[in-house]
């Protein structure tokens, strides 16, 4: 613990040697939530490279009062949503069909439970994937939700309910419902 | 109930594996991060740079300002001087003659600091009352200077900086007290903090003044000479009677414009200034032709000449009390007649009627205005004589109002301008320059160009904007 102080002693200072065992050490577990915030993979690099930039700029107000890795998380969460809303004012509408797709081919999973997970996710419409991950994976709460990305609670609620549903759907589909549900 | 399980599952599901979910970026990331963060450190530098020079240039630019604004006064020396008059009466080695007055100052200084080792308490008495002292030789012996220079360099830095009062000391502390002098004379030795009191004592007493701001009280005045802005709403007007069908082009009217102003010095380039002036603004028509055959003389003679004939909305607007509405090109003057009389403004030279009509009645009308003004100005060059660029605002208050009708010095009639406007705003921009008599006194003159931002007049078709050029000539006291 005293050692990742002395880290973000160091990126306050703006070592570079510092920030970069910051990246080293927490860059999986954020790209991880960037991924899972991202229609794709280029799109999670660019967050994640924005996210840390912001992580750098602002490490000087981080008060070592929460969890420095939640700090870091809402600052992902938040740079991914920003990116969300940019995009969604010039593409409001989203053809919610082209999600509905059928997965079609049975890949074979190897790592099924995480990989097939979070392309279900990157596949659901851009607005449902922001609203389950940040409900279901990350605790906000729906009026949380509301504030963060402009809509009513409302919206969250159902948005909520569409992504589940879809998920359902597709996870049933693609026949591993009994297996997960077994575990 | 079966909904409600499979809801939080599939939210388990999810959460259980994916919440703390590793993937390792790709390795290109770090580098476009290590760089992007590169690039902003130089932006920050860059800034950083710019910034810094900037403050170097301002202050480099203060520094000059001061040292080539400010003389080493006889004041500052003299002392210098009086401790050299001393040395000679002790028949201590003599001081060489100094190239440079500086660096009189400093051999003299070094020579005095052995001599008060030597004689501290008559060196002392003679700096109190500068009767010279009785000569006491053979008690010293010859001084190397290079000696104590080494021993005292910094002393004599520090006490050549309190002997040039607006020199050096300036630049460590913005404001010059002689409590701060005074307290940080600790260090120096008896003969040293004499010296210094000595100086304190003549410091010029006004070298506060100097930096901190100051007030001006004075009077101007200027002649304002007024043109119009392009061409003026008149000819719109032509449904009625307009001073311009009489020929003859209304002529603004030379007048005299002053007041008081007070001004604030914050420095020694930026003041501010305001006051009251009053001004007219006026103007003058001439050779207008009256009827004194009454009030349908126009349409009698005129007849169907629409031009020159009122129509029926005008016959109208001649009431019986025999008013007259007349275009101008600042508004619509109305004007209450003598019964009997009628304007008569064509110009036509038809000679069947010459005769009917004197054409030597000058109509002027005259709006009067207090005016407020807002400058800014800016010196260029402060020494003996001073310029300085002005530029500001001038919120001019409507205070009378007047047209009259003057045929051989005598009025006719009289009336007012119809829709002026109560307050109006002119920009001002000048050339200043200041000649500074006796302590005191401050005589300025100011060529200055007004320009009206809004019209006179609030009815639109008057659109009436005139500028003023003057040279504003004042005297002002400074306390």
């Amino acid at each position: 613990m005293e050692e990742l102080e002395k880290l973000i002693e160091g990126c306050k200072l703006g070592k570079r040697d510092a920030q970069a065992r910051l990246y080293r050490l927490y860059s999986p577990e954020l790209f991880g939530v960037c991924l899972r915030y991202s229609r794709d993979q280029t799109e999670a690099e660019d967050t994640l490279h924005e996210g840390f930039m912001k992580i750098f700029r602002k490490i000087g107000q981080f008060s070592h009062k929460g969890s420095f890795q939640g700090w870091m998380t809402r600052i992902m969460i938040n740079t991914a949503l920003g990116k969300f809303r940019n995009r969604y004012k010039v593409q409001p509408v989203e053809d919610i069909s082209a999600y509905d797709r059928e997965t079609g081919e049975n890949e074979a999973y190897t790592n099924l439970d995480t990989d097939v997970l979070m392309k279900l996710i990157s596949e659901l419409p851009p607005r449902y994937r922001m609203v389950f991950n940040m409900y279901a994976i990350d605790g906000y709460s729906h009026s949380e939700i509301a504030g963060m990305l402009e809509i009513a609670e409302g919206t969250s609620k159902s948005n909520l309910a569409r992504a589940r549903k879809i998920l359902q759907n597709k996870i049933i589909e693609m026949g591993f419902i009994d297996k997960v549900y077994a575990k | 109930m079966q909904n409600n399980t499979n809801k939080e599952n599939i939210d388990q599901l999810f959460r259980s594996k994916l919440e703390g979910h590793k993937v390792v970026p790709p390795p290109g990331i770090w580098d476009g991060i290590a760089a992007d963060m590169d690039t902003r450190k130089r932006k920050k530098r860059a800034i950083w740079i710019i910034a810094f020079s900037s403050a170097a240039a301002l202050l480099l630019a203060f520094m000059a300002g001061w040292y080539f604004s400010e003389k080493i006064t006889e004041t500052e020396t003299r002392y210098a001087e009086e401790i050299k008059t001393i040395d000679n009466n002790n028949d201590f080695s003599k001081p060489e003659k100094a190239a440079t007055k500086e660096e009189g100052i400093e051999k003299d200084y070094q020579t005095n600091e052995l001599s008060t080792e030597q004689e501290p308490t008559n060196f002392a008495h003679t700096l109190k009352d500068t009767s010279p002292l009785p000569a006491q030789k053979g008690k010293t012996t010859p001084i190397k200077i290079q000696q104590i220079e080494s021993v005292e360099n910094d002393k004599i830095k520090g006490i050549l900086a309190f002997l040039k009062p607006t020199g050096l000391y300036k630049l460590k502390s913005k404001k010059p007290s002689r409590e701060l002098i005074a307290m940080n004379t600790a260090g120096f030795s008896d003969a040293d903090r004499k010296i210094i009191e000595a100086n304190l004592r003549n410091m010029p007493e006004n070298d506060d003044e100097k930096n901190k701001g100051q007030w001006l009280l004075g009077i101007q005045a200027s002649p304002a000479y007024r043109f119009e802005q392009g061409g003026s709403g008149t000819d719109k007007a032509d449904i009625i009677y307009s001073v311009n069908q009489s020929g003859a082009t209304p002529q603004y009217i030379t007048n005299v414009t002053g007041g008081v102003k007070f001004e604030y010095r914050t420095g020694k380039r930026l003041a501010i200034h305001s006051g009251v002036n009053y001004g007219e603004i006026a103007q003058r028509n001439a050779s207008l032709g009256v009827s004194f055959t009454g009030h349908n003389w126009l349409n009698e003679n005129f007849g169907t000449d629409a031009m020159y004939s009122p129509g029926e909305s005008e016959k109208n607007s001649i009431p019986e009390t025999n008013n007259t509405v007349v275009a101008t090109n600042i508004g619509l003057a109305n004007i209450e007649m003598p019964q009997g009389t009628e304007l008569a403004l064509a110009n036509r030279q038809n000679t069947t009627y010459a005769n009917e009509v004197t054409r030597n009645t000058e109509f002027e009308q005259q709006a009067g205005y207090i005016e407020v003004p807002l400058i800014l100005s800016y010196s260029i060059i402060n020494k003996g004589i001073g310029l300085y660029v002005l530029g500001g605002i001038n919120t001019n208050i409507l205070t009378s109002n007047n047209v009259e009708l003057v045929n051989n010095n005598e009025v006719i009639g009289t009336g007012k301008i119809e829709g002026l406007n109560p307050l109006t705003f002119s920009s001002s921009l000048g050339l200043g320059l200041n000649y500074t008599l006796g302590k005191r006194l401050n005589l300025s003159v100011e060529p200055t160009m007004k320009i009206m931002l809004n019209s006179l007049s609030n009815e639109a078709i008057y659109e009436t904007r005139p500028y003023t050029v003057g040279v504003y000539t004042g005297l002002s006291y400074r306390f």
